[in-house]
């Protein structure tokens, strides 16, 4: 099934799985080995796209809890839009559950990178925008590199 | 320390597979039998054993005795991620060519710090680091804060000679904003005196100079290992950010003491001898000086994990 391959941040991971109280909390939409993920296709707000689509909608949500607790981010209902200004980069959102607020928070640069059968794309630059940076409550600054994403529509 | 042999980082998988299924090594012999051929080829290397072996995700680190002392080899499956490895393994050899205590990586027979190699099942970017050796920084050891403190400074001055690449980076007039930002909206209320010192400071925040560059961003016990009270090595170059060096040293201050699994706050007095040891080396400006105390300050509120607090975070800010 078509989905969006991440890893989101290594050294993030490795905080929360390190401190105390840290945890991982995803739900049952995710897949993947629980040091990347896989966020499945969403079929009603992204069915069956081609390569050349301008939007990919996933579902799924992945919650990064901290030291002793402490709520660190979550990533959820990703979704990744064509640059709607004429410009190179793509656009990466996510969506707060709890407040229904969809923020672009990372920036995917350039075109993807495409594989031989067109089925999966790559973006090796992922940053953090300046909305995305307030998302993660000064932890992390605007332009902060995030792991590479992946589009798998095979 | 992780176990011997062949273990996940974290992942709940059965390690056999995952090697078999993500490397195509049948077992950990056979990665014994392929580090030894490789290193022997490729860095005139010879491997006496391989007692440890650790995957996480796509990447895998070995460690190796050898003739060249205790090392590990870290590689990546991850074709995506070669071009970041190859930079972050460029940093390192920038840092050790610098002189700050890093694993500087081996260079092949070739001259090269990273090569991609044939794997059983696939190209790997490889490395070879040395195995440094050292105490984790005791915070209750002065002299060794002290010595944080320079090294810290030294590892400022080492990366802001470095190209800082393409990455954007706050100004002053941007971090006034994001933590009005945050004093407005994402303040939690966890510590309401704290919160409002920091509104009180915030509007006389002089214009913050000198340039962002490249900074640690981790600088905290469990990346610092110490012999006899001085700095031997820095590890952990995964978070490397563009900041404002100060900023560095505030969020330092706030997560000097943080080792594994033991996370109590830095006290006062230890803030005050890692900024004392970072100072003997790196002075602040006037300017970076009141922005200190600032950004200390959002840190350590920022830290404090909520409600359940049980090592006293809210307390120390």
């Amino acid at each position: 099934m078509a989905h969006l391959d991440w890893e989101i941040k290594a050294s993030l991971l490795m905080y929360v799985m390190g401190a105390p109280g840290g945890r991982i909390v995803q739900d049952d939409a995710v897949g993947g080995s629980g040091a990347s993920f896989h966020f499945p296709l969403d079929p009603e707000r992204g069915p069956a796209p081609s390569p050349d689509a301008t939007l990919f909608a996933f579902t799924g949500s992945v919650v990064f809890i901290g030291h002793f607790g402490s709520f660190v981010g979550e990533i959820a209902d990703i979704e990744v839009t064509a640059p709607a200004d004429g410009g190179p980069d793509w656009n990466m959102s996510i969506r707060d559950r709890e407040s229904d607020v969809r923020t672009v928070a990372f920036r995917l640069a350039g075109s993807p990178e495409r594989s031989d059968d067109g089925a999966r794309f790559t973006w090796r630059q992922v940053e953090l925008t300046d909305d995305g940076a307030k998302l993660w409550g000064g932890n992390y600054p605007v332009g902060t590199p995030f792991e590479p994403v992946a589009i798998d529509l095979s | 320390m992780l176990p011997l042999g062949l273990s996940m980082l974290w992942e709940p998988v059965d390690p056999e597979t995952a090697l078999r299924e993500r490397f195509g090594f049948d077992d950990l012999a056979a990665v014994r039998g392929w580090v030894s051929k490789a290193l022997d080829a490729t860095w005139a290397i010879t491997v006496d054993a391989c007692p440890r072996m650790v995957i996480s995700d796509q990447n895998a680190i070995v460690w190796a005795r050898s003739d060249r002392g205790d090392l590990v080899v870290k590689w990546s499956r991850a074709r995506e991620r070669f071009p970041s490895l190859d930079a972050s393994t460029r940093l390192l050899r920038g840092l050790a060519d610098r002189g700050i205590p890093v694993a500087a990586p081996l260079a092949t027979t070739d001259g090269l710090d990273r090569v991609v190699l044939d794997g059983p099942s696939g190209e790997l970017s490889v490395t070879v680091l040395p195995e440094l050796s050292g105490d984790w920084l005791d915070v209750t050891d002065h002299a060794a804060v002290l010595s944080a403190g320079a090294c810290l400074a030294e590892l400022h001055l080492a990366l802001g000679s470095l190209e800082a690449g393409d990455a954007t980076a706050p100004q002053g007039a941007r971090l006034s904003q994001e933590i009005g930002d945050w004093l407005a909206s994402g303040d939690r209320g966890l510590a309401p005196e704290a919160s409002r010192r920091l509104r009180d400071l915030l509007p006389g925040a002089p214009e913050l100079d000198g340039e962002p560059q490249r900074v640690h961003n981790d600088f905290r016990a469990a990346n610092i290992l110490t012999r006899d009270s001085a700095v031997v090595g820095v590890l952990d170059f995964d978070e490397v950010v563009v900041e404002h060096p100060v900023h560095d040293l505030a969020k330092a201050s706030v997560y000097l003491s943080t080792l594994f699994t033991d996370w109590p706050p830095t006290s006062r007095e230890v803030r005050q001898a890692l900024r004392a040891g970072y100072e003997s080396v790196r002075p602040l400006s006037p300017a970076e000086a009141r922005w200190f105390e600032i950004l200390v300050l959002w840190q350590g509120i920022l830290a404090i994990p909520g409600e359940h607090d049980p090592a006293g975070w809210a307390s120390a800010v």
